[in-house]
C-alpha cells in the first residue's frame, strides 16, 4: 500500500479527501493528513511517504518554505510532491518546480476524482 | 501584504477555497461516493453550510472594506438599542455556538442607556465580526462572554464585566488609554480561546492579518478582514476599537460608541 501525506490547512478538503480515498482506493493508498508544513516535516521523519500532496498558502510555514526545508533533508530518492492549492501564483508554482515538485493542480480547476487520478499517474511513474 | 495586487491575489485564493469546497462536497454526494449513513450525510451538509457562510462573510466584508477605503460608507444613524442588537446577534449565532460546543453568556450593565445614536445595521455587523471571531478561535468546551457597560471619562476599565469568567487581560497601559476616553458605551467579547501572540497584536484590525498561529477550527481560517471592517465602521462612528490577549488564555475585543 502506498503512503500519501496530505499537507493542507483546509480541514474540509482533508476530510473529503480522506473519505473519498477510503471509499475509492481503500487497499491502495494510506492517507495521513496534517494542517501545516512543520507538522509535515515531523511526519516525514517518522515515516517516509511515497507521495506528498502540498498546499501553498498555509499559516506558519508556507508550502514553498516547507519545500526548502525538505530539500535540506536531502532524501534519496526524493519524495515526489504534488502541489494542490487554490493559490495560483505562477511565480510560487515555478519556484516549487525548481525545488523538485512533480506536478501542480489548482484545486478549483479539478474535481476530487481528477486530483486522485493525477495522484494515480504520479505514483504509477 | 501591502500592494493591491497582493491583496487581490490573496482574496481570490480565499474566495476560491470555500466555493471549491462546496463544489467538491456536492460532487462526491451527487456521485454517491460517500455519505453512506445519516451521520456522514449530516456532516457533509454541515460542511456545505460552513463553506457557504464563510464565502458570504468574505464577500460582505470585501464590499464593506471597499466602501470604507473609498470613504463611501454611508451611515444611517438613528436612536438605536445596543442591548437588542447584542441579544439578537447572540441568538443568531446560537446554533454555531452549540455546534462548536462553546457556551456564550451576556453581561450587560444596567447603566447602558436604552437608546444611542448609531447605524444599527453597521454596528450589528461590527459586533457580529467580533463574535464570529471569538467563535472561530475558541475550542470546544470554551466560553465566550459578551458584555457592555457605560464608561465615564476618567474611569478605568470595568474589569469585572470585561473579564467575566476569564482571566485578567487589561494591563495598566491599556487602562491609562481607557481613562482618557470620553463618555461612551463599551461593547466587547471576551473568549477563552487560544489567545494571540504578542507579535501578532499589531496586525489585528488591519486589512490583512495572517496570524503566526492558526488555531481556528472548521474550515474557517480567517484572514482578519472582519476585524478591519469592524474598525472602519466604528471609527466612522467616532469610536475606537481595541484588543487584549494572553497567549493560551484567551482574548478581549471591544469597541466604543460615543454617548
Amino acid at each position: 500500500m502506498k503512503k500519501i501525506l496530505l499537507i493542507d490547512d483546509d480541514k474540509i478538503f482533508l476530510k473529503i479527501f480522506r473519505d473519498t480515498i477510503r471509499q475509492e482506493r481503500n487497499e491502495v493508498y494510506e492517507v495521513t493528513t496534517v494542517t501545516g508544513g512543520k507538522e509535515g516535516l515531523i511526519k516525514i521523519r517518522e515515516s517516509r511517504p511515497d507521495l506528498i500532496v502540498l498546499d501553498l498558502k498555509m499559516p506558519g510555514m508556507e508550502g514553498i518554505d516547507f519545500l526548502r526545508e525538505l530539500k535540506k533533508e536531502n532524501f534519496n530518492p526524493q519524495i515526489p510532491i504534488l502541489i494542490s492549492s487554490n493559490f495560483s501564483d505562477m511565480e510560487k508554482i515555478g519556484e516549487g518546480i525548481e525545488l523538485g515538485v512533480k506536478g501542480y493542480v489548482v484545486k478549483s480547476d479539478y474535481s476530487l476524482e481528477g486530483i486522485i487520478k493525477y495522484i494515480d499517474d504520479l505514483l504509477k511513474n | 501584504m501591502d500592494s493591491k495586487e497582493d491583496f487581490n491575489s490573496v482574496m481570490i485564493h480565499e474566495l476560491r477555497g470555500p466555493i471549491d469546497s462546496i463544489k467538491k462536497i456536492s460532487e462526491v454526494m451527487r456521485d454517491g461516493r460517500v455519505c453512506g449513513n445519516k451521520k456522514e450525510y449530516a456532516e457533509y451538509i454541515q460542511m456545505i453550510h460552513e463553506s457557504s457562510s464563510y464565502a458570504l462573510e468574505l464577500i460582505n466584508n470585501l464590499l464593506d472594506m471597499a466602501r470604507i477605503e473609498t470613504n463611501r460608507l454611508e451611515l444611517s444613524t438613528r436612536p438605536s438599542d445596543i442591548k437588542q442588537i447584542i441579544n439578537e446577534s447572540v441568538q443568531f449565532f446560537d446554533i454555531d455556538a452549540k455546534i462548536a460546543k462553546v457556551s456564550v453568556t451576556i453581561s450587560i450593565e444596567k447603566n447602558v442607556p436604552d437608546l444611542l445614536e448609531f447605524d444599527p445595521i453597521y454596528i450589528k455587523q461590527a459586533f457580529n465580526n467580533l463574535l464570529l471571531n471569538a467563535l472561530k478561535f475558541t475550542a470546544a468546551g470554551g466560553h465566550i462572554t459578551v458584555w457592555s457597560f457605560l464608561h465615564r471619562e476618567g474611569e478605568p476599565f470595568n474589569e469585572e464585566v470585561v473579564n467575566g469568567q476569564n482571566k485578567l487581560f487589561i494591563n495598566d497601559n491599556k487602562n491609562k488609554e481607557f481613562v482618557q476616553l470620553p463618555d461612551c458605551v463599551v461593547v466587547g467579547v471576551t473568549d477563552s480561546g487560544s489567545g494571540i501572540l504578542e507579535a501578532d497584536m499589531d496586525k489585528l484590525f488591519t486589512k490583512f492579518t495572517q496570524l503566526s498561529s492558526n488555531n481556528s477550527h472548521g474550515s474557517k481560517k480567517g484572514i482578519g478582514l472582519g476585524l478591519a471592517v469592524t474598525k472602519g465602521i466604528i471609527e466612522t462612528h467616532g469610536g475606537i476599537v481595541g484588543a487584549s490577549s494572553h497567549e493560551g488564555a484567551g482574548s478581549v475585543f471591544y469597541f466604543t460608541i460615543n454617548v
